[in-house]
């Protein structure tokens, strides 16, 4: 029997009006009036997009300190840069495109330092290092047994099935906009999800 | 619709991108294959698990860490161009336009010290030097030094005036031995 197809999938603009109580401006408006010099517009900006970002990034990087300077770095280019923003693009394309260039950056940086280590820590020491906010219970040792199966499971796909998998599935943005952001065509971004999403059933196929 | 057909609408199926044709299709492929229900399933729990994943935040002092690098940012970035506006004397810098009128002066003074050294008094023959008006007479060992020394360079120019006539006698005299054969 062919499983009911219930939508799982919430636009980013619902989330986002869920998350900041509908704003009185919109990103795009937000940031023109920062280009004139309104910083309280810059530090509303930033209220909207950190948490986002830091999750983003997150899961590209896998260290939280990591993820959460990055996000600084994101945030320091926005302050310095803002005349760069056009209003061709949408606001959350341009920010997630910094921000995953320099999580894409820092991981090749990782990459060449890990070609010169000839010792580095083991690799259930090294991966998923979130702040442990949870008691140990059973059901929460579980959980973070399944959480890390599948942050492993992300890790292992090819960086430009990850990227889009990451702002599909777990930022929620849409088709057209990781297309924007990833700067691929459209069909070439369908394809590459459904891809990276049958290969994760396939690595994650024994947790059910 | 085949198996590839079927796994390349999957996700197009879950997010509701599909057709309503290929939707019916897609659902009786589904129905009468038990492995691609079994997949369906799979991938969809995937997606669900994937957007179930506890989402990280941001840390307390977040924001008061980002306004403090900021502010060192705008710091830095004004440094350079405290040091640019600063080079704007002839395109060098105090320093350097210091050192150099140091140098111009010293060179102007030296110039006009010499110039002044050439210009000698109207009464002396040129040649003479103010240590030849110098009234204290030279130590007299210094004196009994350049006497040798002359003696001594006359003696080698005789010596070698003898020497060169030594040669030439020599060379005559071998010519005339070789005139003679």
């Amino acid at each position: 029997m062919c499983p009911t197809n219930t939508p799982l999938h919430v636009s980013s603009s619902t989330v986002s009006q869920k998350m900041d109580d509908i704003p009185r401006y919109t990103d795009e408006e937000l940031i023109a009036r920062f280009q004139q010099g309104d910083k309280q517009a810059y530090e509303e900006l930033v209220d909207r997009y950190k948490d986002r970002l830091v999750n983003y990034v997150f899961n590209f990087v896998k260290e939280y300190e990591m993820a959460e300077d990055l996000v600084q770095d994101t945030f320091i280019k926005l302050y310095l840069q803002k005349d760069y923003y056009k209003e061709i693009a949408k606001f959350s394309t341009w920010i997630y495109t910094i921000a995953g260039n320099l999580a894409k950056t820092e991981l090749r940086k990782r990459k060449r330092r890990k070609v010169t280590q000839l010792s580095h820590m083991s690799r259930d020491d090294s991966e998923f290092q979130i702040p442990d906010q949870e008691t140990n219970t059973g059901d929460a040792v579980q959980d973070r047994f399944i959480e890390k199966r599948i942050q492993a499971a992300i890790q292992k796909l090819p960086e430009h099935f990850k990227t889009v998998v990451i702002l599909r599935d777990i930022q929620e943005l849409s088709y057209e906009e990781i297309s924007k952001i990833v700067e691929v065509p459209l069909g070439t971004v369908k394809s590459r999800i459904n891809r990276a999403r049958l290969q994760l059933q396939k690595e994650l196929k024994d947790l059910r | 619709m085949d198996r590839y057909e079927f796994e390349d609408l999957i996700s197009d199926y879950i997010d509701n991108t599909i057709s309503v044709s290929k939707r019916k299709e897609f659902e009786v492929y589904c129905n009468e294959n038990p492995e691609a229900a079994e997949l369906l399933k799979g991938v969809q729990e995937t997606v669900e698990s994937l957007r179930n994943l506890p989402k990280v935040k941001v840390s307390e002092g977040f924001m008061d860490k980002l306004r403090s690098r900021i502010e060192a940012e705008k710091s830095r970035l004004a440094e350079p161009q405290r040091v640019a506006s600063t080079r704007s004397l002839f395109g060098f810098t105090p320093l350097y336009a210091s050192l150099m009128a140091v140098l111009v002066i010293a060179f102007v003074f030296v110039g006009m010290e010499l110039m002044q050294g050439d210009s000698q008094p109207a009464g002396l023959q040129p040649g003479f030097s103010s240590s030849t008006l110098n009234p204290t007479p030279p130590s007299l060992s210094s004196a009994q030094n350049d006497d040798a020394l002359l003696a001594e360079s006359e003696e080698d120019s005789l010596d070698s005036e003898e020497s060169d006539k030594g040669r030439k006698m020599d060379l005559k005299d071998r010519i005339q031995f070789v005139k003679d054969q």
